[in-house]
């Protein structure tokens, strides 16, 4: 093991061995290690926030944030830096890196690209009262926001980032990030219910509602993952995905059969409405709902939640690239990645999974500012008729791929990793997987085109959807 | 030691969470409380070395049934209302049951510590290695209560359909 | 080792599993027109699998093998009454009553606690379904939540009782889970709790309040399907029990609760004002018969007990099919919905009235040969039968406890035949058709046959040992 493998085995020892226990361990290692990840992120969130205003900016045709600059803060900075001296000494030495060459040209810059609005934006959150109503269920109210933290940060320490870097190895590491992810429905209600307001109760009760409902969909689309590298161990699925040779893509999940394609899509969107993203933000819905289950959260508390979202956002981009997209593992030429010194090369994996979960971000963000958001009885519409169907026939499409090509061949025991080869078909198995389904989808559109014209009454359903109170 | 300390925390939450929740009259945070004893015993789950079971408890009993719960309490009447005291009446009987489940308990625990069979196929896995055994039963020697389950979930979601359509097209009747 | 129920594909359970999905699908895909083939698919899969059952023992328990049987056919029966699509959400209604011939037949055939849970709670969960089956009706959703509440604890109370069974034992197979040596009190409590689920589904008396409001407000056909077959499956759970895990207490906790059964049931029967409550309490009093049977087991008691279901089974769905057809449509079964039934429809109601007495015990039906059977069972004093007081005791009170269980029986009667009909009632009934008037014809076939088979006991005895 490399990297931070070493830590925790050292953590292990240290407690005493493998009888203190995996939970020990798990704590321990949440202490040492998702504390620095925590203050990580808590500029990580920030710096989303700004990169999300000048995106939305951007697709929106203005300019966004382009007069708070950086020099209120760099004086800050030298203030608290250069105490010791007097106020005098401090500007003059303050003037004086101002007029440093690069420092001048980057002011600018700094400021057009409103970077200051980040520090401020950070001392506005700090700074805010905090506020709980007096019809509020006082204990409730205030744990809510750490337990969407908890639900947030939880399913980071099975993630790898690269190679054996990873918290915690775990068998079931998969099913250990969908658990605990499953807390941020409880803290959503517990927020929802605390507040004692009935846009909050709404809300939560909405947001309940459809993060449930999209679980499921989410669910299959990791079986059918799990079904097809043979495990449950995020380490192991990306693994799987490895192909020596120059072309490493070829070994992902993504382009291993059509079937996995809509999976992906399926895992996206359902992604993006557990994280309560737009179009699936009716939720908090700011028009209609008054921001639902955070109306009375001001400050921290709200900041709290602010940034449990854009941590599960960064989590639905890392999930997805674990899972699709061959995870920490480079497109090309990963083969000589892992030749190299384990430094190097985990920075390496660490920028290409960056990347993978960056493209996802911005997709994120491109499709936020771009839809409309979704009523209810759509988002719901959305799950039960379209999604859930689509990853069960996709989830039986990866079974019957499997059996056709040899997949379970060697299941001697139900699918025990031990007793199982690396599933790797070939160019003619992978043609066969492809071509199969994409020709009987094809014909199946065809057939359903020849008896019902263009508008398949099944199309026609989804598409014009009855509106509540029956005024369709 | 820090393991020792942990294991116990365990337990009390688990214990705590359920007098907690048998206990207290404000129907969400009984359900809360719920949820932290389902959360101790995932955590004694990962203590004997069940990851899987850990997980699927919290998926399953956290993620599903808790949450289910939570959205049946929101509907129940008087939810944001005043605490209720609890009866005298209640209170006594509550003892007496407790008295009577301690003493089980108690006896239940000196027999299984004096005698403590542990099913084979369970002791042969290595730990940290039970899906693949849980998988093994499932499919193996299980099937029949597998599938049976299977069926019933799906007889009980069908039960669900059809109860709330009916419902739902007796008032589209009423309402014209 | 820990070891289920084997599996086979060529079992009743297959096939009503498969049976289930395609009626399902079925349901699913076909135009309303032709909904009419889900009803008659669902018979057909009640017919296969009555016969797949038939031809397969049940292992380890000869007395399953007609048990299941007879559970699955009182199903299809069921199903072949009511086969008019229309006027119910026929899909629905016809996977939830094969469902619950899929749990009888698992809770016939289980042989591990898991199993025998899952079954009866696939009986259970179709049963608050059809409970609740009238929407908007006071009654039914009365009946309907009453039965989710107790059937839920009853369930929870049961599987308390097997994770006890199982900390205890490590086993969960009925045969292993017995030690070698006397029973310790901590294992016969896990025992009782664990055999709950066995008392709720045959409503004897600590189990028995749910009964009365669920045979109240379901349609009375549903309670045909509610009632019988769960009782027929959890009678051979019990006789597998009895066999695998003998314990000395057994007879006297068996005979005790016969008794108070059939105490309360006859007494409670006798001032109710409607038909299906005292249905409801007449097998309560027969669920204590059945017990006081099953208490003699060692014996010719198999061959009495199973010979004692089929007459119940026969002559009760008889009973219903009739109510459900003499009532007014949406009606309760109240005595006095039932006046002028004779004038109405005389045949039915003679068949109803042939289907009471047979219940009530009058020879020459099979009710009567049933409890003569029990009884010569339970009083006999042969060489090798060790002393039962309490089975005597038990005997007495089904001796007692006929005539007075007759008198409501006879008031049902008095209803629908004596009683005239009050002159504005002019509410509808359902018009019967060919496929009720068979299950009819059948079950008034099985009760005179089966009231004068005289050595039915000893025949079905022989087939069941």
């Amino acid at each position: 093991m490399n990297g931070l493998g070493y830590s925790v085995d050292a953590l292990a020892q240290w407690l005493g061995g493998p009888e203190a226990g995996w939970l020990a361990i798990a704590i321990a290692v949440l202490l040492v290690q998702v504390a620095p990840l925590l203050l990580a992120v808590f500029p990580l969130a920030a710096v989303g926030q700004i990169f999300e205003r000048k995106i939305a900016a951007a697709i929106q045709r203005r300019h966004g944030p382009n007069s708070a600059g950086l020099e209120g803060p760099l004086l800050l900075t030298f203030r608290l830096a250069f105490c010791f001296l007097p106020r005098a000494r401090q500007d003059r030495l303050f003037a004086g890196f101002c007029r440093l060459p690069m420092i001048r040209s980057l002011l600018p810059l700094a400021r057009r690209l409103g970077l200051g609005q980040l520090a401020a934006d950070g001392v506005k959150m700090l700074g805010k009262q905090d506020i709980v109503p007096r019809s509020a269920d006082g204990v409730v109210f205030r744990l809510a926001p750490y337990v969407a933290l908890c639900g947030a940060f939880l399913p980071f320490c099975v993630l790898p980032f690269a190679h054996h870097v990873v918290m915690l190895e775990s068998d079931v590491s998969v099913l250990w990030a969908i658990a605990v992810s499953g807390l941020t429905v409880m803290a959503l209600k517990m927020a929802g219910w605390g507040s004692g307001n009935k846009w909050s109760l709404l809300g939560g009760m909405r947001a309940v509602a459809q993060m449930v409902s999209y679980e499921i969909p989410i669910g299959l689309c990791v079986a059918a993952v799990v079904l097809w590298c043979g495990t449950m161990d995020l380490h192991g699925i990306v693994a799987q995905q490895y192909r020596p040779g120059v072309l490493t893509l070829t070994g992902w999940n993504l382009l291993q059969s059509p079937f996995f394609a809509v999976l992906a899509g399926v895992f996206f969107f359902a992604g993006l409405a557990e994280c309560q993203r737009t179009p699936f933000d009716m939720a908090e819905a700011e028009s209609e709902l008054v921001s639902g289950f955070n109306t009375e959260y001001s400050g921290l508390r709200w900041g709290m939640f602010a940034m449990a979202e854009y941590a599960e956002m960064v989590l639905i981009g890392a999930l997805f690239a674990t899972l699709f997209l061959g995870g920490y593992q480079s497109p090309i030429g990963e083969q000589w990645i892992v030749g190299l010194h384990p430094l190097p090369a985990t920075l390496l994996h660490v920028l290409i999974l960056g990347s993978k979960v960056l493209l996802s971000y911005l997709t994120m963000m491109w499709i936020r500012w771009t839809l409309p958001r979704y009523r209810v009885d759509q988002v719901m519409r959305l799950c039960w008729l379209t999604l859930v169907p689509l990853a069960l026939v996709a989830l039986l499409g990866v079974a019957l791929t499997m059996l056709a090509i040899g997949g379970v061949a060697d299941g001697a025991a139900y699918g025990r990793l031990a007793a199982r080869a690396q599933l790797a078909p070939g160019l003619l198995g992978w043609l066969f997987a492809w071509a199969i389904p994409v020709a009987g989808g094809w014909l199946l559109i065809r057939a359903a085109r020849a008896r019902h014209g263009q508008r398949h009454p099944a199309l026609l359903q989804l598409t014009q959807t009855p509106r509540p109170g029956g005024h369709g | 030691m820090i393991a020792a300390a942990l294991f116990l925390a365990c337990c009390g939450l688990a214990i705590a969470g359920a007098l907690g929740a048998a206990l207290v009259r404000n129907l969400f945070h009984a359900a809360l409380l719920l949820g932290l004893s389902l959360c101790g015993v995932a955590g004694l789950y990962l203590f004997l070395h069940a990851y899987y079971l850990a997980c699927v408890q919290i998926v399953v009993y956290v993620g599903g049934i808790l949450v289910l719960i939570l959205f049946a309490t929101l509907f129940s009447a008087d939810v944001m209302g005043r605490l209720q005291r609890t009866p005298r009446w209640l209170l006594a009987l509550g003892t007496v049951g407790a008295a009577v489940a301690g003493s089980t308990a108690w006896q239940l625990g000196s027999q299984v510590l004096a005698a403590r069979p542990a099913p084979a196929a369970v002791r042969e896995t290595p730990p940290g290695h039970d899906v693949g055994a849980i998988g093994d039963l499932l499919l193996g020697d299980w099937l029949l209560p597998f599938l049976a389950a299977g069926f019933l979930l799906t007889v009980a979601l069908v039960g669900a359909v059809a109860t709330v359509r009916r419902h739902q097209r007796t008032r589209e009747v009423a309402h014209g | 080792m820990i070891a289920g129920t084997p599996f086979t594909l060529g079992s009743p359970e297959t096939c009503l599993g498969v049976g289930l999905l395609a009626v399902l699908l079925a349901d699913m895909v076909l135009a309303r027109t032709h909904q009419q083939l889900t009803a008659w698919l669902a018979v057909l899969t009640a017919a296969v699998a009555m016969a797949i059952a038939w031809h397969t023992p049940v292992a380890g328990l000869p007395f399953g093998t007609p048990a299941r049987t007879a559970a699955i056919a009182i199903i299809g029966l069921v199903l072949l009454a009511n086969t008019r699509v229309g006027e119910q959400d026929h899909g629905a209604w016809s996977t939830n009553v094969l469902a619950i011939g899929l749990g009888a037949s698992l809770t016939a055939s289980a042989a591990d606690f898991v199993t025998l849970w899952l079954g009866l709670e696939l009986m259970s969960l179709p049963g608050y379904v059809l409970a609740g089956w009238r929407a908007r009706d006071r009654r039914a959703a009365e009946a309907g939540m009453k039965y989710v509440l107790f059937g839920g604890v009853a369930s929870a109370l049961t599987l308390f009782g097997i994770s006890h069974l199982y900390g205890l034992t490590g086993q969960l197979d009925f045969g292993l889970a017995a030690p070698a040596g006397p029973l310790s009190p901590t294992l016969v409590a896990a025992l009782c709790l664990s055999t709950i689920g066995l008392g709720y589904k045959l409503t004897v008396v600590p189990f028995h309040f749910y009964a009365p409001d669920v045979y109240q407000g379901a349609p009375a056909i549903a309670v045909a399907a509610v009632s019988i077959a769960p009782k027929i499956a959890a009678m051979a759970a019990v006789v597998r029990l009895l066999t695998n895990l003998p314990f000395a207490g057994a007879d006297l906790a068996l005979a005790g609760l016969a008794i108070v059964s059939l105490g309360i049931a006859c007494f409670t029967a006798l001032v109710q004002h409607d038909a299906r409550r005292i249905l409801a309490f007449s097998g309560i009093g027969h669920a204590g018969a059945l017990l006081l049977a099953a208490a003699c087991l060692p014996g010719q008691a198999l061959g009495a007990t199973l010979h004692y279901l089929l007459a119940y089974g026969a002559a009760n769905l008889g009973a219903f099919v009739c109510l459900w057809l003499l009532e007014p449509k949406n009606g309760s079964g109240a005595l006095a919905d039932l006046a002028g039934a004779w004038t109405r429809r005389p045949g039915i109601t003679a068949l109803l009235s042939l289907f009471l007495l047979s219940l009530a015990g009058l020879p020459p039906l099979a009710g009567f040969l049933a409890k003569w059977n029990v009884l010569a069972m339970a009083l006999q004093r042969d060489a090798g039968v060790a002393d039962r007081p309490w089975v005597t005791w038990g005997a007495v009170a089904l001796l007692l406890s006929t005539p007075i269980a007759a008198w409501a029986y006879l008031q049902i009667l008095r209803a629908a035949v004596l009683a005239l009909p009050p002159p504005e009632t002019t509410r509808e009934s359902r018009r019967p058709d060919a496929g009720a008037m068979a299950v009819l014809a059948i079950c008034a076939a099985a009760t005179l046959g089966l009231g004068l088979w005289f050595d039915a006991a000893s025949t079905l005895d022989a087939m069941a040992r």
